[in-house]
């Protein structure tokens, strides 16, 4: 194969499938916090993205914790309405009562809800996707996903999706606004997470960092599936700085990098700044006791 | 065949500091974007070194946020994704959604599924009429025994657990909880009559809810559909005959599609 061959791309979907077979990772040093709890919110967390039935051998593998331990907390949060358990099969899966854990006070007036229209304006504007995005851990949640109303474009992505983060434009923006040493910290992370594509990563992330530097914005080029290109941007909020990211998705033959960094960067950088206007208003003052 | 393992019993701490973190996430209520150290110990009755504690761990597994310059915390990603998944999971939801959206495109009303959530009814799907801002969102609660949503929900019940609900709702001895009372009786005779049931007039809001009860999703909850719209729109009994009969179509259609959807 000639050196210049493009090499396969991962697809979104086989990353996602390999993300989830990924052992889940090292819980925060547990120093100044409650043991109980934290293991109990990880095996909360064993749940997600798709909600499956796991036995207390399965979620006592995801999380790392001693099966006894797991088998007691499932047992407690049984009782408390959070899990819910099959008796025919022995499994455990969440309950209704997890939208009781913070959900609700996420689900309304805030950045999601406040981004929805102007991302929708975009999406209808240039007919394609865009987003609204956080970090968990190596992957880029999807909050808001706005579909073109003409619906030409049909991306397999939709709200609570998980985008690799090192491969997709919205994780790159984040690193680049990251301060120096939360990049440095992330990077490593990256290279133990992605050894066997590091070497390549390094390059496309070196290459992101000094797109952002000049502009504010990085693209990406067919990373996350092959014919579609992406371009992401980094949203501050008052007192959460780089917490939400936004992004654009579409075809790359229509999308080709020269009109990302043209005519759409500026477009996204003024939607976030616009974003983040608004919600510097309906954050509560600094020292106000209400 | 082995027996199966039984879970070593819990400890009392344990189960305590458990409970007490979660307690902490539930004190963020609708609508409320972020909350300082002082309203959760003023809420959840927590003593404050125990509470910082628990935030600390919250916020170390990215369920809260604590926003430095104000000194205030909100939820974080992990509420989304656990939530998320949740939802994702819900088969009655993705065999809902269509009849929900008909029905408020069609009549101009708000439609929403809900579940029992304590003493609450809690939304977890909600179509707002077209046009309309939404008055409610997926997690919203509403009280069991005031809403026609609450009363749907009982009446698919057995006679002992509505016997038991009964006397929890006389236990709480508020006259709001007191009045309620008779209501719900008057919402089984309906239900048993006509297949829905209302709560007009005993609402403070204006709007005012017309509720069906859905048949157990995979042998375990009940969930209910509820049609809101103005207490005035609702007088008129023509619009009333509408949505109530709109609203058994829409049951019914869930009620024979979600064992095939819940196969698959």
């Amino acid at each position: 194969m000639p050196q210049a061959a493009k090499r396969p791309r991962p697809t979104v979907d086989q990353e996602l499938l390999r993300e989830q077979r990924r052992p889940a990772p090292k819980p925060p040093s547990e120093e100044g916090q409650v043991r109980v709890l934290a293991r109990g919110l990880s095996i909360l967390r064993a749940f997600t993205p798709r909600n499956e039935w796991l036995s207390n051998l399965e979620i006592a593998a995801k999380t790392s914790l001693p099966r006894p331990t797991v088998s007691r907390l499932t047992t407690n949060l049984t009782g408390l309405g959070y899990l819910t358990y099959s008796t025919s099969t022995g499994k455990y899966r969440l309950g209704t009562s997890v939208l009781t854990l913070g959900f609700s006070a996420l689900a309304s007036l805030d950045i999601r809800v406040l981004a929805r229209p102007l991302l929708q304006r975009l999406a209808d504007q240039e007919d394609t996707l865009t987003v609204l995005a956080s970090r968990d851990d190596m992957a880029m949640v999807c909050n808001e996903v706005c579909h073109s109303s003409k619906g030409l474009i049909t991306l397999r992505v939709n709200v609570g999706s998980r985008l690799v983060l090192p491969y997709s434009a919205m994780g790159l923006a984040l690193l680049g606004a990251m301060a120096p040493h939360e990049r440095e910290r992330a990077l490593q992370e990256i290279s133990a997470r992605f050894k066997k594509n590091w070497r390549d990563l390094r390059r496309l992330i070196e290459a992101a960092m000094a797109q952002y530097q000049a502009t504010g914005f990085c693209t990406t080029i067919e990373t996350l599936e092959s014919g579609t290109n992406g371009i992401g941007v980094v949203v501050d909020t008052p007192g959460a700085p780089h917490s939400f990211t936004l992004g654009l998705a579409g075809p790359s033959f229509r999308f080709p990098a020269a009109r990302l960094e043209r005519e759409i960067g500026p477009k996204l950088l003024a939607i976030g700044r616009d974003l983040e206007s608004r919600v510097a208003k309906l954050m509560p003052a600094a020292g106000n006791p209400e | 065949m082995t027996r199966q393992e039984l879970a070593s019993p819990p400890v009392a701490s344990e189960v305590d500091s458990l409970q007490r973190g979660l307690q902490i996430l539930r004190s963020f209520r609708n609508g409320e974007k972020s909350l300082r150290l002082a309203d959760i110990v003023a809420r959840t009755k927590i003593p404050r070194q125990t509470a910082q504690k628990l935030l600390n761990t919250l916020t170390a597994h990215h369920f809260l946020r604590h926003l430095p310059e104000l000194d205030r915390y909100e939820p974080d990603v992990s509420c989304f994704v656990l939530g998320h998944a949740l939802l994702a999971s819900l088969t009655i939801l993705r065999v809902s959604r269509p009849a929900m959206q008909a029905l408020a495109g069609e009549l101009g009303v708000h439609v929403f599924l809900a579940v029992r959530e304590g003493m609450d009814m809690m939304i977890v799907e909600y179509c707002s009429a077209r046009g309309e801002v939404a008055e409610f969102s997926v997690g919203s609660l509403l009280p069991l025994a005031q809403t026609a949503a609450g009363r749907a929900w009982l009446w698919a019940q057995k006679p002992a657990v509505q016997g038991d609900y009964v006397e929890r709702i006389r236990g709480e001895g508020d006259a709001d909880a007191m009045s309620a009372v008779p209501g719900i009786y008057r919402a089984f005779q309906d239900l048993a009559e006509r297949g829905y049931c209302l709560s007009l007039g005993e609402r403070t809001q204006d709007l005012q809810g017309i509720a069906v009860p859905l048949p157990p999703a995979g042998g375990r909850e009940v969930f209910t559909l509820t049609a809101l719209a103005s207490e005035q729109k609702l007088k008129d009994s023509v619009f009333r005959g509408k949505v109530a009969s709109g609203l058994l179509d829409a049951a019914a259609r869930i009620k024979r599609e979600l064992p095939r959807a819940e196969e698959a």
